[in-house]
């Protein structure tokens, strides 16, 4: 029987914060999210919500994997770490120090569940890795 | 040529600023040395803030990557951090070269914890490090006429364009290049 070891991340962001963030600095939404991520979120009428959930996913993603953003700097890890739609059910995509995390964790399998509630997004990733020896 | 311009008392003065404005405290109460995670409980977005409103007061743009994934990027994968998340003896050396003596940094430590390792006056540093590179001359009109009204952003006096830095990661780059050329931290390793 093969061994598998589970790494969970999850996050809650709060919408206002984002909000008021991204109110503040024109750049944030383009140094921060993906262009289809945009696209995807300016659909709605108020953005803002969905952008929540996005980045609660890139930061549930960062926990799973064990890896950090730097305090000095707009960390090119959050632009690494895409949530996109795969008919009705997100699905992350992974490029540069995330991907080469998830790769060192020998990472197979991955999943992610968003939700929005109020003033509250939260998101949860889960993924599966081959059990070291 | 040195930026005489934005003194290093500015710089402070500045993160002090963003600081206290991104997570609502009073900018005197803030010790230099103190973890910025863990000693003022910055999360991410906060830090995101912070940043953004430093690159507004100065002008400039900061570093998107870490400092040891520069050096994976340029001199290989594994260099500075093993397959266990942990950095290696040349990585060490050179986040004590970057960040100066501070406690903390050794062989082994884990990669996700040299973030909590940033302190106020390590983001000083890091801007410090982008303003000193103040071009000689204006990139849009070849004045050498800078001048700054508020201390913080530089403007030509000739035409009254905004002074362009070279953003962090190309300095980072250029940083790690003569670290490595003169102390060969990563050559033999
Ligand atoms: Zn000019």
């Amino acid at each position: 029987m093969s061994h598998a070891t589970i790494h969970h991340g999850v996050d809650l962001c709060d919408v206002d914060t984002l909000r008021d963030v991204m109110t503040r600095h024109d750049a944030f939404a383009e140094r921060v999210f993906t262009p289809d991520e945009r696209a995807y979120c300016e659909r709605y009428p108020d953005p803002v919500p969905h952008y929540a959930a996005r980045f609660a996913a890139k930061e549930a993603t960062l926990k799973a994997l064990g890896i950090g953003l730097t305090p000095f700097g707009v960390d090119r890890a959050l632009q690494d770490i895409e949530l996109v739609r795969r008919g009705r059910a997100p699905a992350l995509r992974l490029a540069g120090r995330p991907a080469r995390a998830a790769r060192a964790l020998g990472v197979f399998s991955r999943a992610v569940s968003i939700s929005h509630e109020g003033e509250r997004a939260l998101a949860s990733v889960v993924m599966l890795a081959e059990a070291p020896e | 040529m040195a930026n005489t311009l934005v003194t290093r008392d500015k710089i402070e003065a500045e993160v002090r600023a963003a600081l206290a404005a991104t997570l609502r405290i009073e900018p005197e109460t803030i010790d230099m040395d103190t973890s910025v995670v863990n000693g003022l409980q910055a999360t991410s977005i906060d830090f995101l803030d912070i940043n953004f409103r430093l690159e507004s007061a100065f002008g400039v743009q900061v570093q998107t990557q870490l400092l040891l994934d520069h050096v994976e990027e340029q001199l290989g994968d594994g260099k500075a951090i093993d397959a266990n998340n942990q950095i290696t003896e040349a990585a060490a050396s050179l986040l004590k070269l970057y960040f100066g003596e501070i406690e903390g940094i050794k062989a082994g430590m884990y990669a996700d914890e040299i973030p909590m390792l940033v302190t106020p006056k390590i983001i000083a540093d890091g801007m410090e490090r982008i303003l000193e590179h103040l071009p000689d001359t204006c990139q849009d009109c070849g004045a050498s006429e800078w001048k700054t009204e508020d201390g913080a952003k530089v403007v030509c006096g000739a035409c009254g364009a905004e002074a362009q830095y070279p953003d962090g990661d190309t300095l980072v780059t250029e940083w790690i290049q003569q670290v490595e050329a003169e102390h060969k931290l990563f050559a033999g390793a």
